[in-house]
């Protein structure tokens, strides 16, 4: 009895367990997991080879995934009712827009979040003001243009050109040619094996940390934030970095120019030389901030 | 009687230095040490001078007092085509020569030019900043028309964006007006100019942002 009670008691705590374990499973994989949102788009299109995508949102979380159909899928999902998402293909180009339906609307209310995954080769055009965008291994020719939101990239193999006013921005492991301008947004180029990057900001911070190519060209500029490059041994590279204000610190040991291509004013921190052969060009040049020319750790 | 070989190169030595290269000059030029030592020394002082010397590149007035006061003074003598040949006694410059003509440069140049050369400096400076102002007058005058009728409707709009507009407006008029008063100081500076024309560029991008994200009602 005794037995039997205990044995009553553990099952009946078992079957407790379990039913809050299944609950806790429901929850997980649709409430936690995967927010529930009252406005659901998904539409699929079949495109040709080098589609072109061009995407329109004011705010929200915005994923451009690659994959090898020949296929581009639109998921969008939002909370209010006073926008309107939607995707239409027009021959080899798909548009995807976010509509706002209703005149007055506050900031919280015109978030969209946006998955979208296109064939390797497509090209992009996207404009996000504010939230995210994330986009990753795309091949073709990309532009993304933000306001506040801030842009991820991760092995993007095209020509690659972002534009935001005070998003960050990072590219790791990109292969194509870069070209970033923004405004106060720090950007971060990490791993990159890419033989062109142009990257400016004005008060944010640069960071490169990648692979110098032969006959690349690498030029760094900003007004008064840091910009920090990272070498190694191996790398080959003419420098010329100029801080008018600010500062240049430098640990590579260069061998100095035949030809100075610009002279800079005579109160500028400025450094001119070649690191080992010289192969790749490094322009860096700063208004009142600090540049670092430092050793890969 | 004609020039010699080395007469014919020394005439062409002005562009043998700027890298303009006779074919026959270069096989002269691979054949006679006097020659070869001539361009050792020309390049020693072409090396030796931007240390020297002030940065702005002297005027023809002062080149040409500098050369009168040494055809004065018998240091050279009045024809020839290039002066600094006929100071060559024997046809060949030594190295060590070079060091003593170089300091007579300096020398005659601080002494005939200086006063010139800081006159000639300021006109420079102001014939520099004219030229930017002039440039930068309309710009700053577009962009404060269009900074007046867009920002109080950018203004009215609440949101991440508005905010973010207008802070970074004031990053660049800050940066405006840092990179103006650097021009002014420096007008011949091209990388303050650059700065200069490259935030008016921001601003003005900003303002199509904005005046973008009032019409949309963003």
């Amino acid at each position: 009895m005794m037995m039997r009670q205990t044995t009553g008691r553990t099952l009946s705590a078992l079957m407790m367990g379990w039913r809050a374990a299944g609950n806790m499973a429901v929850i997980l994989l649709f409430g936690a997991a995967s927010p529930v949102y009252a406005h659901h788009l998904q539409k699929q299109f079949d495109v040709q080879s080098h589609p072109l995508i061009t995407f329109h949102n004011p705010s929200g979380k915005v994923t451009i995934l690659s994959w090898n159909k020949p296929q581009v899928l639109v998921v969008a999902d939002h909370d209010s009712p006073k926008i309107e998402v939607d995707a239409e293909q027009m021959g080899n180009r798909i548009d995807v827009l976010t509509h706002q339906l209703a005149d007055q609307i506050n900031p919280d209310e015109l978030r969209a979040n946006y998955t979208i995954t296109v064939p390797e080769d497509a090209e992009l055009q996207i404009h996000n003001d504010s939230g995210e965008v994330t986009v990753t291994k795309i091949l073709g020719d990309t532009s993304v243009e933000t306001v506040a939101a801030g842009v991820d990239a991760q092995d993007m193999g095209g020509y690659f050109v972002v534009q935001t006013v005070g998003g960050s921005f990072e590219c790791a492991r990109c292969s194509g040619r870069i070209e970033v301008h923004s405004i106060s947004g720090n950007l971060q180029l990490v791993d990159d094996h890419s033989s062109s990057i142009f990257a400016q900001t004005s008060t944010g911070d640069i960071l490169l940390d990648g692979d110098f190519l032969p006959n690349g060209v690498y030029r760094l500029k900003n007004y008064s934030g840091a910009i920090d490059v990272k070498f190694s041994h191996r790398d080959s590279f003419d420098v010329s970095a100029t801080s008018l204000y600010g500062k240049v610190d430098n640990q590579a040991k260069l061998t100095p120019p035949s030809h100075f291509s610009t002279r800079p004013p005579k109160y500028a921190r400025s450094l001119f030389g070649s690191f080992n052969q010289g192969r790749a060009k490094l322009e860096l040049t700063s208004f009142n901030g600090t540049i670092s020319i430092h050793k890969r750790d | 009687m004609g020039m010699t070989r080395c007469e014919e190169f020394w005439n062409r030595s002005e562009a043998w230095m700027e890298n303009e290269r006779h074919p026959e000059d270069s096989d002269h030029f691979a054949a006679c040490p006097r020659c070869r030592a001539l361009i050792a020394d020309l390049e020693m002082i072409r090396k030796a001078a931007p240390l020297a010397l002030p940065e702005t590149e002297p005027s023809a007035r002062v080149w040409s007092s500098l050369r009168a006061q040494l055809e004065k003074e018998g240091l050279i003598r009045a024809q020839g085509s290039k002066w600094w040949q006929n100071l060559l006694p024997t046809g060949v410059f030594r190295p060590a020569l070079a060091g003593a003509y170089l300091g007579l440069v300096i020398i005659a140049s601080v002494t005939f030019g200086w006063r010139n050369h800081s006159k000639e400096l300021a006109l420079i400076h102001d014939a520099w900043l004219d030229r930017a102002q002039n440039a930068m007058a309309p710009l700053q005058a577009q962009l404060n028309s269009a900074e007046a009728k867009l920002v109080p409707a950018a203004q009215t709009q609440n949101s991440d964006v508005t905010a973010t507009l207008n802070r970074n407006l004031a990053i660049v008029d800050n940066m405006i007006s840092m990179c103006e008063k650097s021009v002014r100081d420096d007008p011949q500076n091209e990388i303050t100019r650059d700065y200069l024309y490259t935030a008016y560029q921001q601003k003005a991008d900003l303002l199509a942002t904005m005046a973008q994200s009032g019409a949309e009602g963003r």
